[in-house]
């Protein structure tokens, strides 16, 4: 039997670095394997792309509103997984919340917080609920003249998971895939490993001198990490992150983090966000393919679990 | 039947043949005497379509198909189970069918779209033809002349049935429009032309079985791969050859295998010099080494130079070329220390529409989208000659499979008349 042999391949996608690590004995194989699942994430990165007018989601977002609108597959697939996040969480995963982003601005400076008029226009304009999908057709339907779906908290996982199976129907048995070091699948176990050992960064501390603040040990799953940090907005002191709570309108603030492990990238993407969002108030969720849903809170002691599913 | 459906005749009321023909006719040698309308088909509904050889190209043919109001994805064939069963997941309402042969026996099916392996165009598509089906192909014709010829004479022998070719940009808007920029002569006098495909990429497919692995590898096949020149170049080698009006004088060739040293003898670097009457030569390179500064082509003249990537063109103007008088209006984009004046394809429409000409178009598609939506009007509203016909086809091939061999023989190869006709 050949000796394992590692290949490392990165593309960017979905304005961020997906980078694969496999091992198995032919090097040529595996890079023509992971080749082929990196061309399926640029793919899936442009298809799904919210912010480019002529994408597969920009052409839903136009004109879904008052008729059913044949999508492809897949897409529809997503839909679906979107509405059942959003179920489990009782909302607190929510794809439409775009006028609540732009609302709010993140990344950009901003005095004051959104005025409760402009937060409950907004809202009005946001849920699920006005979004109907046809399993027969594979269609959408809006019944709101401007709802429109931003898969931004979620097509990251659902590209890996895509990756994962183009790599496992090719033969790759060993693997760490991830999207922007927040979103990871363990593909098997590394060799002579039980299980590929994640360090999960303190998002508080210096670049210069990160720390693990938690692990995540993956075999045949997903971990997402969520934080506030990076895309955020502060007003007067306090920092405001790029996740909204879709029943308030509000944006997060305080230093939180939720690691979510589950079979699939997917629902571990949309689980972490609703974590963040407020999903933790709901402490009747159970689901076999979820191994682990965390909020952590930072105190001045430290990280304190503050929920767990 | 749930997709609105542009009617045939709910079209032909709201226009005239006469302008939709002439729409047609005018970028290109479309004759205009053959836009009639074909009587004895007048459907209202979508066309059904069959797409065969579901590969990536396959894929992005199907979801075109499906997206489009004119047709209807019916059938995808594929001789791979797997790849039956990703047509089942992508595109749930079409059918999925193993065999070819049976796809060509069914008589709903009206155009067929070959998609395989070059080196299988061949038997398909004749058939295809045979079976009275419309056909588009994908490009290049075949890895033979002898092939492409064959495919050729049966495109021309099929009267009444459309056949039209994947050169995709001959059907592009962007590409259409430079096109009459270049010929109203807006480059001055066009001396060259510039073009690169660079993607980093092994260019290797792989599956878990070895046989499957084998025959997914065909581009790496030197028996039938036209490699790089040929496989994706083609499409840059027509560009260049529509644009210029002419047929190459010669062609020399390198190539090499610099990186992917994995056994390989399909060079995966490749340059080229296309020779044209006129001197005004084209230099290609591809490459699977660097993804630098990705694909282009640069059309040079004495007044401007003009660029076309992604679909989009700019002109740069020489400091002493004359005004042109529209591009002070004009948006303008730096490049370095060069400033290039953005041409749009649909500027005019869009300012009508009160649409920002600068900024995204909501309605951009994907070449592929645009030559089966030409296909799908012929279809429907003639029969015309192809924008992109077996002839054009048959000379692009040729050029693309002479090219090849330059480029392996490290040659230069002069061009015999002979070799552009189909009658041999």
């Amino acid at each position: 039997m050949e000796a394992a042999q590692t290949i490392r391949l990165a593309t960017h996608a979905m304005a961020t670095r997906f980078e694969f690590v496999l091992n198995g004995e032919d090097p040529v194989q595996l890079r023509a394997a992971g080749e082929e699942a990196l061309r399926e994430i640029n793919r899936i990165g442009k298809r799904f792309n919210y912010y480019d007018a002529s994408s597969e989601l920009s052409r839903v977002n136009r004109e879904a509103f008052g008729q059913d609108l044949p999508v492809a597959g897949d897409l529809f697939e997503l839909f679906q997984q979107c509405e059942w996040a959003w179920k489990v969480t009782k909302g607190a995963f929510d794809p439409t919340i775009g006028p609540l982003m732009r609302l709010w601005n993140f990344g950009n400076d901003r005095s004051q917080v959104p005025s409760q008029k402009d937060v409950t226009l907004a809202l009005a304009r946001t849920g699920w609920q006005h979004v109907v999908l046809d399993p027969k057709k594979t269609t959408v339907r809006f019944l709101k003249t401007d709802c429109e779906i931003d898969l931004g908290g979620i097509a990251k996982g659902w590209a890996l998971d895509e990756a994962r199976a183009l790599l496992q129907q090719a033969g790759v048995q060993s693997g760490l895939i991830h999207g922007g070091t927040s979103s990871v699948i363990g593909i098997g176990t590394p060799p002579n490993e039980n299980a590929w050992t994640v360090g999960i960064e303190d998002p508080y501390e210096s670049l210069q001198a990160p720390s693990w603040f938690e692990k995540s040990y993956l075999k045949n799953a997903a971990l997402s990490v969520s934080a506030i940090r990076g895309k955020s907005t502060t007003i007067g002191d306090i920092e405001y992150g790029h996740v909204i709570n879709p029943a308030n309108g509000m944006a997060i603030s305080g230093p939180f983090v939720s690691i979510v492990e589950a079979t699939r990238a997917v629902t571990a993407d949309a689980l972490s966000t609703a974590l963040l969002a407020g999903f933790h108030i709901q402490r009747d969720f159970t689901d076999s393919t979820v191994t682990r849903a965390d909020l952590f809170h930072k105190i001045e002691s430290g990280w304190k679990l503050k929920f767990r599913s | 039947m749930f997709r609105n459906r542009l009617s045939r005749r709910s079209f032909l009321k709201k226009s005239s043949f006469g302008t939709l023909s002439g729409v047609l006719a005018s970028a290109e040698l479309i004759p205009v005497e053959k836009a009639h309308l074909n009587t004895e088909a007048q459907r209202d509904e979508a066309i059904p379509c069959a797409v065969i050889g579901f590969g990536e190209w396959g894929r992005e043919i199907s979801k075109a198909i499906h997206e489009l109001k004119d047709t209807e994805l019916s059938v995808v064939c594929d001789h791979f189970p797997l790849m039956l069963r990703r047509v089942q997941r992508d595109f749930p309402t079409a059918k999925t069918e193993a065999d070819y042969r049976n796809v060509l026996m069914d008589d709903s099916i009206k155009a067929v779209f070959v998609a395989t392996p070059t080196h299988l165009h061949r038997e398909i598509v004749i058939a295809a033809l045979k079976a009275g089906k419309h056909v588009y192909c994908e490009a290049p014709l075949a890895h033979t002349i002898e092939d492409a010829r064959a495919i050729a004479v049966a495109a021309k022998q099929a009267k009444g049935q459309i056949f039209q070719a994947g050169l995709l940009n001959r059907t592009e808007p962007q590409y259409r429009s430079v096109f009459g920029f270049v010929r109203s002569g807006a480059l001055g006098k066009a001396n060259m032309t510039r073009s690169q495909w660079h993607f980093k990429d092994s260019w290797r497919r792989t599956s878990s079985s070895g046989a499957r692995t084998e025959e997914l590898n065909w581009r790496l096949d030197d028996s039938v791969s036209l490699g790089l020149i040929g496989e994706i170049g083609i499409q840059q080698l027509d560009t260049c050859m529509w644009m210029n009006g002419q047929l190459p004088k010669s062609v020399s060739g390198f190539g090499s295998v610099s990186f992917w040293r994995d056994g390989r003898a399909v060079p995966d670097t490749v340059q080229a010099v296309i020779e044209f009457p006129n001197g005004e030569n084209q230099l290609f390179d591809a490459t699977l080494v660097s993804g630098f500064d990705a694909a282009y082509d640069l059309y040079f003249g004495s007044d401007s130079t003009i660029i076309l990537r992604d679909n989009k063109a700019w002109m740069f103007k020489e400091v002493d070329a004359p005004q042109l008088g529209w591009e002070v209006y004009a948006r303008k984009d730096r490049f370095y220390k060069e400033t290039g004046i953005a041409l749009l394809a649909n500027a005019t429409k869009l300012d009508s529409l009160g649409t920002d000409p600068t900024a995204d178009d909501p309605n951009a598609k994907a070449p592929i989208w645009h030559a089966i939506k030409s296909f799908a009007d012929n279809l429907n509203f003639g029969t015309l000659e192809s924008i992109v016909n077996y002839q054009m086809a048959y000379e692009a091939t040729v050029v693309a499979i002479k090219a090849n061999e330059a480029i392996r023989s490290g040659s230069k190869i002069d061009f015999l008349p002979e070799w552009f006709s189909i009658d041999g």
